[in-house]
């Protein structure tokens, strides 16, 4: 049967190979060597393009069709080079690991052709960074539950590349207000305010670099967003030698729908980047506002993402870390007794300040 | 030498009961001008002295030869005299003062502090005045402030007593400047200020509850791009601002009613004259 997965392996020693965060190398935890990503591509260059190319076994995929039935369109199922054991993912999962043997698995088919991204940024935050960023983010939370800041596993984060679209763009925007600007003067009992009416229009182009929209159903777009922004000067040429240690997927939303979410984005800046050009008025109040906005170079990139999913008290509670950058973006759970009595202790020790301010003012 | 011991002896214990041939040294008469003898200012600062310790109100007289070596204005001068006066220590800081300016024949008199104020209306100035002009037009100065000092203890002490009146055990005797000023409003809150003061404490706390609620969900998403705007992104091809029409509003603001007192900055109140 052809084999449609890789494992990256030592070469010394055939123990799993995994990229490190710190180093920017894959290293190998039994040997302790050390390889670049440049030498590891080298190195299994044609068992990834040979996994690219071999399909599916028909026998086996009849045999699940049987047994998950609509369940199984959706599902992909791989042999592990390494021990046999059956790999069951999702049809977008391009990186992950053997649940048997624990070796890091790329399925290379995923990144064949047209679905191969033009650019990576290689994970720069370790697991230990991550999880200190996950509690850092817990800090200073006082409606926070004691019991989660325990309870919840953080040791459970999971490196992830998520798939990105990075879109070029020009709005060419066109928008006009109306502005006002006052004096006053005061002549015996009577103020006189005298206000000055204008009409602005500004009409121009803003161009947009890069702006970042996940391609994935997987991943919610909220949270995607909130941990941007990525230095895309650490954007590399795309290497499957990135991936080993970590899970990927590959996009399940095409460029042109994602670009409709970069598109209301751009709307929105283009008019900002018009009203910044206006100078001191004391009103000025938009009457029209119009932009044509076109797409310009699409690339597609894998951003590193940690990702935790914990639960309390029988909710999910996600939690998405920047891996290059740290930014943590989350949902805690509020503490509804920690909440009233901070509301209580707020309004009964501003009444007492101010009740003792009236008494002896 | 027995002689000798005997008059420092003496000298020891006048300084130490401290007779009131001294009181020119006192806070409360500033007789720049040299209007009043040695006697007459000390029968004076007696005056003044019981009514600050009895009255807690300080009862404060000048006189000058010209206002202008002090400032600009009679009032302004007076102002300063009486900081001057009452920086000596150990009288209360409310108070009248009655200054003369001899050279211009101007006089003012002033209040200072809320106390005073509320003691020393407009109308009781007035009726002061009367009195203590009358001698000051023919020179009679020791009269003229006799009835000065004599009047603002009277004014003080009916305030007092009404207030006393009104108030009864809640009134706390005389005015202490250890005490919240403004002794008549001590008990005195409408309904509707506690229902704004707990209202508003309420709805500041729920405000600093929400922000801290909405704090504990920080994923959301993103409305803008402004910075995947590159430098010199933005290029303008119309940029106009035309200039349309004016318009203009008269807001009419009615004076408040005036008591003919005028204020002076920093709690300072007072009327001025010739004399």
């Amino acid at each position: 049967m052809a084999v449609q997965v890789t494992n990256y392996t030592c070469p010394a020693c055939t123990a799993p190979l995994q990229f490190s965060a710190e180093t920017g190398k894959l290293q190998c935890e039994y040997c302790m060597s050390s390889f670049t990503v440049e030498e590891i591509e080298l190195h299994y260059g044609e068992a990834n393009a040979k996994a690219a190319e071999a399909t599916p076994d028909a026998h086996a995929q009849t045999m699940y069709d049987e047994l998950w039935g609509e369940d199984a369109d959706k599902m992909r199922f791989y042999s592990c080079p390494a021990c046999g054991a059956e790999l069951i993912c999702d049809e977008t999962t391009a990186a992950t690991s053997c649940p048997y043997c624990s070796n890091p698995t790329v399925v290379p088919g995923q990144f064949a052709g047209v679905r191969r991204p033009d650019y990576v940024i290689p994970f720069k935050l370790t697991k230990d960074d991550a999880m200190e960023a996950l509690k850092n983010h817990c800090k200073g939370k006082v409606l926070l539950p004691k019991a989660f800041r325990t309870e919840h596993h953080v040791q459970e984060i999971k490196g992830v590349y998520v798939p990105f679209w990075l879109f070029d763009g020009e709005a060419d925007a066109d928008v006009k207000y109306t502005a006002t600007r006052s004096t006053s003067i005061h002549r015996g009992d009577d103020e006189i305010i005298t206000t000055h009416h204008y009409a602005i229009h500004r009409a121009g182009t803003v161009q947009f670099h890069g702006i970042p929209v996940d391609g994935s159903t997987k991943m919610p777009d909220e949270y995607m967003d909130a941990i941007e922004p990525y230095d895309y000067d650490e954007l590399k040429p795309f290497a499957m030698a990135y991936l080993p240690g970590f899970l990927a997927d590959k996009f399940d939303v095409d460029a042109n729908k994602s670009f409709l979410r970069a598109q209301e984005r751009i709307r929105n800046s283009a008019y900002d980047a018009m009203r910044d050009t206006v100078g001191f008025y004391e009103t000025l109040i938009p009457i029209s506002s119009h932009a044509d906005i076109s797409c310009g170079d699409t690339r597609y990139a894998l951003m590193p993402v940690w990702m935790l999913n914990t639960k309390y008290k029988g909710k999910d509670y996600l939690f998405a870390v920047n891996g290059q950058t740290g930014k943590a973006v989350g949902a805690l759970p509020v503490s509804w007794g920690r909440f009233w009595a901070w509301f209580a202790g707020i309004s009964v020790g501003l009444a007492s300040l101010a009740s003792l301010l009236l008494l002896y003012m | 030498m027995k002689k000798l011991l005997t008059m420092m002896t003496v000298l020891c214990l006048l300084f130490a009961l401290r007779v009131p041939v001294f009181a020119a040294e006192t806070p409360y008469i500033a007789d720049h001008a040299d209007l009043l003898t040695a006697e007459e200012e000390a029968s004076l600062s007696l005056m003044m002295a019981e009514a600050a310790l009895e009255l807690d109100c300080g009862v404060y007289l000048a006189t000058v030869e010209s206002y202008l070596f002090y400032d600009t204005t009679p009032q302004k001068a007076a102002e300063a005299l009486y900081i001057e006066q009452t920086m000596q220590g150990n009288v209360p800081r409310d108070g009248i003062l009655l200054m003369l300016s001899m050279i211009e024949r101007d006089y003012s008199l002033i209040t200072y502090g809320e106390y005073a104020e509320a003691v020393f209306t407009d109308d009781v100035m007035w009726d002061m005045e009367d009195h203590f002009l009358h001698y000051f037009g023919q020179n009679e100065w020791y009269y003229g402030f006799s009835y000065y000092i004599s009047d603002a203890i009277s004014a003080l002490v009916d305030f007092n007593m009404a207030a006393q009146e009104q108030y009864g055990d809640a009134y706390n005797g005389y005015y202490d400047p250890g005490v919240p000023e403004v002794v008549v409003r001590v008990n005195s809150i409408e309904p509707e200020i506690w229902l704004a003061v707990i209202g508003g404490s309420v709805a500041v706390a729920v405000i600093v509850c929400l922000v801290m609620k909405a704090g504990m969900r920080t994923a959301r998403k993103a409305t803008h791009a402004d910075a995947y705007i590159p430098r010199g992104g933005v290029e303008l091809r119309i940029k106009q601002d035309l200039f349309t029409h004016t318009t203009t509003r008269v807001i009419h603001h009615p004076k408040s009613n005036s008591s003919g007192g005028s204020s002076g900055g920093g709690g300072f109140r007072g009327h001025s004259g010739k004399f």
